[in-house]
């Protein structure tokens, strides 16, 4: 199994830190990091990515803006997304998977099972 | 001295005659006696004699007296015992015949019950005793001497012996006549037996007796025959004694009879007599004998020749018949056989009339006596002559003292009777001739005159024949002939009744009357009478009465009659004059009358009309009486006289005020009113009259009962003709039940009022047309409106013109049109143009919808809430989860150690750590679940599923978990279809199993079924855990309640999960329980419809009718 490249683009930094050194520790990825949605849309248009983990809630643009941004470009528009949520409601579950994304993770998550679970959805095997 | 009706004394009266002579002749002649040849008996005769005295006068007594009932008896019982002494004693010398014949008529005297008293009436008919006790002696005697020939007694005491067969059938035929019924038909028959019967043993008589035994039973025969004939004839009570005897029995059919009787009894004595008995006969009798017939045939050849003296005449022959009788009884030496014989003439005397104790004297013992005067004469050797003679005269004259008084007692009847028939005649008219005419035919006919005739008498005493009566033969001398007075009554000086036998031999008549005598010999006359006729006083007319068949000695009697008579024939010859005076009157007023009567008629038709008039206005008094009666109040009116007076009151006041008309105080029932009701309703009548206008007022009264009733009065005052008011009527009616309703109206509507004012929510009223007819203060101060620019118009009229929907969506078109209600919310426009949302509900009016009622109320104030909760719910879910994502994340590193490895005390710390920060995550996550909820912000979104899956997709979910603890999860599920949020399903399925897993020790399992049953759903899981007490059951489903209070920490639960099932079941229309026992593990069910609408919206679950959604929607941007 090749070594995966994943954008991680959350404004949480703790968030961002843990889940990078998660994946970066458990399943040996290469793990990208961006502090906001524009600095996340820049990495995914100029790196060539396996998955994106999205945070929904986030200043300025939200996840789900910023996946439709990444649908609009042919450049981003086949990286698969995982949107990761604090929010648990059935209903804006329903909402986010409507959208297209390939899964949404709800916060907090195991980070011992993050990675499995992301390779699951994804189809790493 | 009248005696008392004899009816039912008839026997007794007979034998009382009996008891008499028996007396008198044992006195008299003890030797007569047959029974006294035997040496037993002769000392007693005299005893025996006092014996029958004292019956003849105890008879006496019980007939003339009403003495008492005990009385009656014992009078009864001494009469009788003599005739049953001789009895006993005829039995005991073997004379049984004699015997019978004295105990019968004995018997007959006792008061038993086969001897009624008097006539008895049964089955239709009545019977007579005399000729029941009589017949059935003669039915005896043929019985006895058929039967027992010896008891005729010995050929030495009696001459009947040897003519026995002739007492058998006589006494049969007698018997026959006298005791068989006889009704109407057979009378003929009767006597036809009676007639035939007797003739036959008549004759038998003559061959075997000779002509004596013959005449002597015809003549009982015959005496039968009259005793019992009017019986036959004429069905009425018997003559004997009796005193309804009204026709003369002695009519022809009867003397004949009897005449024919006595030609016959004359040749048997001149016929050739028997051996041995012609003895007996002496010349006396056969005088006897012949002196009675002669007697009877002149009077059979001279009827009315004979008439005066034809009573007298008849009872000698009776007494002539009874000494003869008794004559040849004494010739066979037995004096007792003859009263036997004489029996029969006495009731035929006695059928003569009414007085009956004279004339038993005159026909039983007068006759007897002179008998017994004769016999003592021939039979010297037994009695001294001088003796006989004296008693025979004092009896005798008795006798005919009696008779006298009998003949005497008809001749008034008679005059009576005249007196009758004149003054029927009088009575016939007013006429005067033809009054006069009928006056003077009665006259005439009476007194058996020539002829007879009334003369009117002016004032110069000039008499004219005005009615005349001339017998048959008799030359009249023709009405108005007239003569003068003097020559009517011989003088100038008329009085009274003049009375001339002889004209040849009156004085007045010779010398100077001898013209007179000479005219009256031309016209016949041998005797005459006159009498005058007077009329207050006045001579006005005479009656005369000429005799020319010969001399007649004109009667005191007759004189007496004729001045009787004459008064009246005065009296109706001044009411004829009065009469005839009177019609003349009466022929001028008939004139003056039509003139009269011309008059009246047309009073009379005027009178009619009035009539006619009065009736109808009777009637509609009537009608309006009765609709007044049956009118619920009164009707009054008030007449001015000086001051207002009731003059007229009628209704139905005892039920109004609990007073009668006529206890109601004067003022009527104004005055029963309160107070202040009487003076304002006084100041009301006062203006009305005062304006001419009718008037109505309601007031007040207190019933006698203490109760307050409301009357309303309602009249008008009518006015004279100078515009002053005379009178006031009207009617006052009970309107306390309309006040009573009223009053509960008003208080129900001011609390509706009240309602509808306090009320908060905003509330219109729509008619069918969806237009407003009513908005509430709270409506109005919400939408900044006045009422009087809302009312009647359209509902829709308070939305934003921008929102309003189509009819054909409204909720409140909806309602009118399905009659049920609909909700929804919908953005309602100020008056300034501002607007606010409004949730609301529409109620139809009625079943028909007759209108709607819509409340509602401004949610503005709500949304803003809500979105506030929206929000803040998204922050802690955002705030808290995110902290927790780092923390958990990193513990979580940590414990992997992926980072390095731990002291053994620092990793345990840490997975304590990581535990609650799950925990902790869990129980954030359930209440936002359940508040989401519970709250209604979780919309359900009904998917078609199946229940298979669904179970299906909770078992993957929780198979780890039980794998984990070692718990098998078994499932048996049928797969059906099912209209549900999957999720919330799942949902509830994961709890359930979750906690079916946590209360499970490894290696039990937890069982999870579901069934299709009655239209839902059942879906069950069930574990073997511990179970749950029983009061813990329905607790559980509440928030934070579990079974043990240690059971969050250590199974980690939040004590959330069950609100949440329930909430979840419950908002999809399904049950929810758990059933347990005790360690035998526990089963949580719940149920969903199937195939079932979706319930009503409510307003707090804005699902449908959205109307105003479009806009209004405060999650919708």
């Amino acid at each position: 199994m090749s070594t995966k490249r994943v954008l991680i683009i959350d404004d949480e930094d703790d968030i961002r830190e843990v889940t990078q050194v998660t994946l970066e520790t458990v399943a040996g990825w290469q793990v990208l990091t961006a502090p906001s949605a524009k600095a996340g849309l820049e990495l995914a248009g100029r790196l060539q990515l396996d998955a994106i983990l999205l945070d929904v809630m986030m200043p300025e643009m939200d996840g789900p803006t910023v996946f439709a941004h990444l649908q609009v470009d042919e450049r981003t528009r086949s990286i698969p997304v995982i949107l990761l949520t604090a929010k648990v409601q059935t209903s804006e579950v329903r909402r986010f998977r409507e959208l297209g994304v390939a899964a949404v993770i709800a916060k907090p998550f195991d980070p011992i099972f993050l990675a499995d679970e992301i390779a699951l959805i994804l189809g790493w095997s | 001295m009248a005696l008392p009706s004899l009816h039912g004394n008839r026997l007794r009266v007979v034998v009382l005659g009996f008891n008499l002579y028996w007396a008198l002749s044992l006195y008299a002649f003890p030797g007569s006696f047959s029974l006294s040849t035997y040496d037993g008996i002769r000392p007693y005769l005299p005893w025996l004699s006092a014996s029958f005295l004292a019956g003849a006068l105890a008879l006496i007594l019980l007939i003339r007296y009403q003495i008492p009932h005990v009385g009656r008896i014992l009078a009864a019982c001494v009469g009788a015992a003599p005739l049953l002494f001789v009895a006993a004693y005829a039995i005991s010398v073997s004379s049984w015949l004699g015997a019978l014949n004295y105990a019968a008529m004995g018997l007959a005297l006792l008061p038993l019950p086969w001897f009624p008293a008097g006539g008895e009436r049964r089955e239709g008919r009545t019977r007579y005793l005399y000729p029941a006790v009589l017949g059935m002696i003669l039915l005896g005697t043929a019985l006895l001497a058929w039967l027992v020939p010896s008891s005729l007694g010995t050929p030495e005491t009696t001459f009947i012996r040897p003519n026995r067969l002739l007492v058998i059938g006589s006494g049969l035929a007698g018997a026959v006549a006298l005791l068989l019924p006889h009704d109407e038909g057979r009378i003929s028959l009767w006597r036809a037996v009676s007639a035939a019967v007797l003739p036959a043993f008549l004759g038998y008589g003559f061959l075997r007796g000779g002509a004596y035994s013959g005449g002597v039973w015809l003549i009982h025969a015959v005496g039968v025959l009259v005793v019992s004939r009017p019986l036959f004839v004429e069905r009425r009570p018997f003559p004997v004694l009796g005193a309804e005897v009204k026709a003369d029995p002695l009519d022809a059919g009867d003397q004949h009879v009897e005449l024919t009787t006595w030609l016959l009894v004359a040749a048997v004595v001149f016929l050739r007599p028997v051996e041995g008995e012609a003895a007996h006969t002496g010349p006396e009798s056969i005088l006897f004998v012949l002196l009675m017939s002669g007697l009877n045939l002149l009077r059979w050849l001279f009827p009315s020749r004979l008439s005066q003296a034809r009573q007298l005449l008849w009872h000698l022959s009776g007494v002539a018949t009874a000494t003869g009788l008794f004559l040849i009884g004494l010739g066979h030496g037995d004096a007792l056989f003859a009263p036997v014989l004489i029996l029969l003439p006495i009731l035929a005397a006695r059928s003569l009339g009414q007085q009956a104790a004279g004339q038993v004297l005159a026909a039983g013992v007068g006759p007897l006596l002179i008998g017994s005067l004769l016999a003592s004469h021939q039979m010297q050797k037994l009695y001294p002559f001088g003796e006989g003679v004296v008693t025979g005269t004092v009896v005798t004259a008795i006798s005919l003292i009696a008779i006298r008084s009998v003949v005497q007692q008809r001749r008034q009847l008679k005059e009576l009777e005249m007196m009758s028939r004149v003054s029927g005649a009088l009575r016939q008219s007013l006429d005067l001739v033809p009054l006069l005419q009928a006056t003077v035919d009665e006259l005439g006919r009476t007194l058996e005159t020539s002829r007879c005739h009334v003369w009117l008498i002016d004032s110069e005493g000039v008499c004219t024949a005005t009615a005349e009566y001339a017998a048959p033969g008799v030359r009249p001398i023709g009405v108005g002939f007239q003569v003068h007075l003097s020559t009517i009554f011989l003088s100038e000086h008329a009085h009274g009744v003049v009375q001339v036998a002889d004209i040849d031999a009156h004085p007045l008549l010779g010398g100077p009357g001898e013209a007179l005598r000479k005219s009256l010999h031309q016209t016949g006359v041998r005797s005459f009478m006159a009498a005058t006729i007077r009329f207050d006083g006045d001579l006005i007319a005479a009656v005369t009465f000429h005799q020319c068949d010969g001399l007649r000695a004109w009667q005191r009697e007759e004189a007496d009659f004729l001045e009787a008579i004459s008064g009246q024939i005065g009296l109706a010859i001044a009411h004829a004059d009065t009469h005839a005076k009177l019609v003349t009157s009466y022929q001028d007023l008939q004139a003056h009358g039509e003139e009269l009567i011309a008059q009246q008629e047309e009073l009379a038709a005027q009178n009619e009309q009035l009539t006619t008039k009065s009736q109808e206005l009777e009637e509609a008094q009537e009608k309006l009486s009765n609709l007044v009666d049956n009118l619920a109040g009164l009707v009054y009116r008030y007449v001015w006289r000086g001051n207002w007076q009731l003059e007229f009151l009628a209704g139905t006041s005892l039920e109004l005020t609990g007073y009668h008309l006529n206890e109601l105080p004067k003022g009527a029932f104004l005055s029963l009113s309160l107070a202040e009701d009487r003076l304002s309703g006084e100041a009301e009548l006062a203006r009305a009259v005062a304006e001419r206008r009718p008037y109505a007022f309601e007031y007040r009264i207190r019933t006698r009962e203490g109760q307050i009733r409301w009357l309303l009065t309602r009249g008008r005052a009518l006015y004279d003709q100078q515009g002053a008011p005379r009178a006031v009527e009207g009617i006052v009616t009970d309107i306390t039940d309309r006040k009573l309703a009223e009053e509960s109206l008003a208080q129900v509507s001011r609390e509706n009022r009240l309602l509808l004012t306090s009320a908060g929510e905003g509330i219109c009223g729509l008619d069918s047309a969806g237009k407003l007819t009513f908005v509430n203060p709270a409506a109005l101060r919400m939408l900044g409106q006045q009422a009087s620019d809302l009312l009647g118009q359209p509902i829709a009229t308070m939305l934003h013109p921008a929102t309003k929907p189509g009819w054909d969506e409204c909720p409140v078109g909806k309602t009118l049109r399905e009659a049920r209600p609909h909700s929804g919310q919908a953005l309602l426009q100020r008056r300034d143009g501002t607007t606010f949302p409004a949730e609301f509900v529409c109620t139809p009016k009625g079943e028909q919808a007759e209108g709607a009622v819509v409340i509602f109320r401004d949610i503005a104030e709500r949304q803003a809430v809500e979105r506030m909760k929206n929000e803040f719910i998204s922050v802690v879910s955002h705030e808290l989860r995110t902290p927790l994502t780092s923390i958990r994340g990193s513990l979580g590193l940590l414990n992997s150690g992926k980072l390095g490895s731990l002291p053994e005390k620092g990793q345990r710390m840490l997975q304590i750590a990581m535990q609650n920060t799950d925990r902790l995550v869990r129980l954030i996550n359930d209440i936002l679940d359940i508040e989401r909820i519970e709250s209604g912000k979780v919309t359900i979104h009904k998917a078609n599923c199946d229940v298979a899956h669904l179970v299906a997709q909770a078992i993957e979910v929780t198979q780890p978990v039980a794998d984990k603890v070692g718990v098998r999860l078994e499932t048996r599920v049928d797969s059906t279809p099912l209209r549900a949020d999957p999720d919330r399903i799942i949902q509830a399925l994961t709890n359930l199993i979750g906690n079916a897993i946590k209360f499970s020790e490894p290696g039990q399992a937890v069982r999870i079924d579901a069934r299709a049953a009655g239209g839902e759903i059942h879906f069950v899981v069930q574990d073997q855990g511990r179970g749950i007490p029983a009061g813990k059951l329905e607790s559980i489903f509440e928030r934070f309640q579990q079974v043990d209070a240690s059971d969050s920490r250590k199974k980690g639960g939040t004590g959330l999960g069950l609100a949440i099932c329930r909430s979840i079941v419950q908002e999809h229309g399904g049950r929810i329980w758990a059933e347990s026992e005790a360690g035998q593990g526990s089963s949580f069910h719940f149920t969903l419809p199937l195939h079932r609408e979706a319930p009503l919206a409510t307003p707090s679950l804005p699902a449908t009718d959205q109307h105003g959604g479009r806009s209004s929607s405060p999650r919708g941007g």
